[in-house]
């Protein structure tokens, strides 16, 4: 199925959760933050938060800046 | 805009090695110039032109800012990122007033007085020389020198480019002396190898680019 | 040393605060923020790279030796300066935040409007609010007043280097202060550092300052220096200017 990570298209498995993307993409999920469909997900919900289609995500994690 | 670079090449067709300027700047934006002013002081408007848009798609290919040496029209036509002023030069104000805020200027100084008609022109920069004796500039006269040098810099608003006989070997005193960045010509261009001759100065300046910095640029990668 | 700064209760011991953009690369970054001394280092929140083969920040800066002070930097908007302040806190676990909202994209100077209100917001979520504001003692006692763990007056427009442009509203704004005053943006010298931290500021915060030195280190190195003596001589209490000298040597015992 097909979902919008940070503003571009990506399918995905069906069952995918926000802590199996993060693991697809090798990102540590302590050093982002994932928000789903405008709402912050909370660490402790990745495993628990399945992905459905047509769902936009946008994965933030600190970059250089003043 | 910003005077974001710190190594200004100059053009001259003549001391071009192997007397192919267009190939020689190519090595030299290769190697890390960031900044050229387009100078053939002898060329008619037409030929210049030519020149010009040659050059704008050069350094527009590398990333690079393009001045073009007292030509307003000229540097209108082709598109260049600004113009660079010499003494008898339309004033650093009109041009400004021609080329609008965003444009850069650069203007041509040898003394103090200069300097202040440049920062009143509200030019974004200026080069200041012949420092060094050299060939090209043998027409200004006998070099003015370091410590003329570091009273311009010290009384300058504006970054100030160290010009004339500025190469690898006298950098470090230049820049001791409170230049913003260095103004080349012979010492890149006649260089035997214009690539590694734009390197070592370009490192030894400090230069970067912009886009090369860690961090965020505005607004990229905003949610 | 007992001279601490306590921002949002935690405690400090360098009134230098850096910024981690601008750097000609990451290892003169790590280096300069070494030298620098800075304990609390901004950071800006943005889309991670799905590149995985390109460096990223936090493969440079441990956030256990420092602390990451998210910034809102490029928010133009109240809205878009919460969100990023939320999924800042989300991604770093500490709710200190740089609130940055911008009014005009030459300048960079704050839309006081936006940020007051954001700032509002933020409070009431529970996070460590340090604004980036402009010298206006008023609007700093409103965002004291509305809660903000700190207050950061520009010295002079973000990158400028123009140094602070109105020492006296400054000074104003730390006659009836609070709340930590730091100067952010505008620092281009060493000295601009010492004379922020010698008008009796709580400390400084500087990026480009720094990271477009022709050698960011050393610049580091300077600063960290600048801001130390200009707190100790703001704290030993300097000697009133005259117009008149006053001998230093005795009069008594000439024998002329």
């Amino acid at each position: 199925m097909e979902i919008v990570v940070n503003g571009q298209p990506r399918e995905i498995a069906p069952g995918a959760t926000v802590a199996s993307l993060l693991r697809e993409l090798t990102l540590p999920a302590t050093r982002v933050a994932v928000e789903r469909n405008r709402e912050i997900v909370r660490k402790p919900e990745y495993e628990s938060t399945a992905l459905s289609a047509g769902d936009r995500l946008e994965i933030v994690t600190f970059v250089g800046g003043g | 805009m910003a005077v974001d670079f710190r190594l200004y090449l100059v053009t001259d067709r003549d001391r071009a090695a192997g007397g192919d300027l267009l190939a020689a700047v190519e090595r030299a934006l290769a190697g890390g110039v960031r900044a050229v002013q387009l100078r053939e002081k002898d060329l008619p408007g037409g030929k210049l032109h030519e020149l010009a848009l040659a050059m704008r798609g050069l350094t527009a290919r590398h990333g690079a800012r393009l001045l073009v040496n007292d030509r307003v029209d000229v540097a209108l036509a082709a598109g260049a990122d600004g113009v660079h002023l010499g003494v008898a030069s339309i004033p650093p104000g009109e041009a400004r007033r021609l080329l609008g805020p965003e444009a850069l200027i650069g203007c041509s100084t040898h003394d103090l007085r200069e300097l202040a008609e440049a920062m009143e022109g509200r030019a974004d920069f200026v080069t200041f020389g012949p420092v060094y004796a050299t060939p090209s500039k043998a027409a200004y006269g006998p070099p003015v020198g370091v410590e003329a040098l570091r009273r311009a810099c010290a009384a300058s608003r504006l970054p100030v480019f160290a010009l004339g006989g500025v190469g690898a070997e006298n950098v470090r005193e230049v820049l001791g002396a409170g230049a913003w960045g260095v103004g080349a010509i012979g010492a890149i261009l006649s260089a035997p190898d214009p690539f590694a001759a734009a390197r070592d100065l370009a490192g030894r300046v400090g230069e970067t680019s912009d886009r090369e910095r860690t961090g965020c640029r505005g607004k990229e990668g905003t949610p | 040393m007992g001279d601490t700064l306590t921002i949002g209760g935690k405690t400090f011991r360098s009134r230098l605060l850096v910024g981690t953009g601008k750097y000609p690369d990451y290892p003169t970054m790590v280096r300069a923020l070494e030298a620098s001394g800075a304990e609390i280092v901004t950071v800006a929140v943005r889309r991670v790279n799905l590149d995985r083969t390109k460096e990223s920040l936090l493969d440079h800066v441990d956030p256990k030796k420092y602390t990451l002070l998210p910034n809102t930097a490029a928010c133009y908007t109240e809205d878009d300066a919460v969100r990023t302040c939320h999924l800042a806190r989300e991604a770093g676990m500490s709710s200190m935040v740089k609130l940055e909202v911008i009014g005009d994209e030459n300048t960079l100077f704050p839309d006081t409007e936006a940020l007051l209100s954001a700032a509002k917001r933020l409070v009431r979520d529970g996070f460590v609010v340090l604004p980036y504001t402009n010298d206006d003692p008023i609007m700093a006692r409103k965002l004291e007043d509305a809660g903000c763990a700190a207050v950061m007056p520009l010295a002079a427009p973000i990158g400028s280097g123009l140094g602070i442009r109105n020492p006296f509203n400054i000074r104003i704004i730390l006659e009836s202060a609070k709340v930590p005053v730091i100067v952010d943006a505008g620092v281009g010298s060493a000295s601009d550092a010492a004379v922020a931290m010698e008008l009796g500021c709580d400390g400084v915060l500087m990026n480009t300052a720094i990271a477009g030195a022709r050698d960011p280190v050393l610049m580091a190195g300077a600063m960290r220096e600048a801001v130390s003596a200009g707190r100790k001589s703001f704290l030993a209490g300097r000697i009133p200017k005259k117009l008149y000298a006053t001998a230093s040597s005795p009069l008594d015992g000439t024998f002329f």
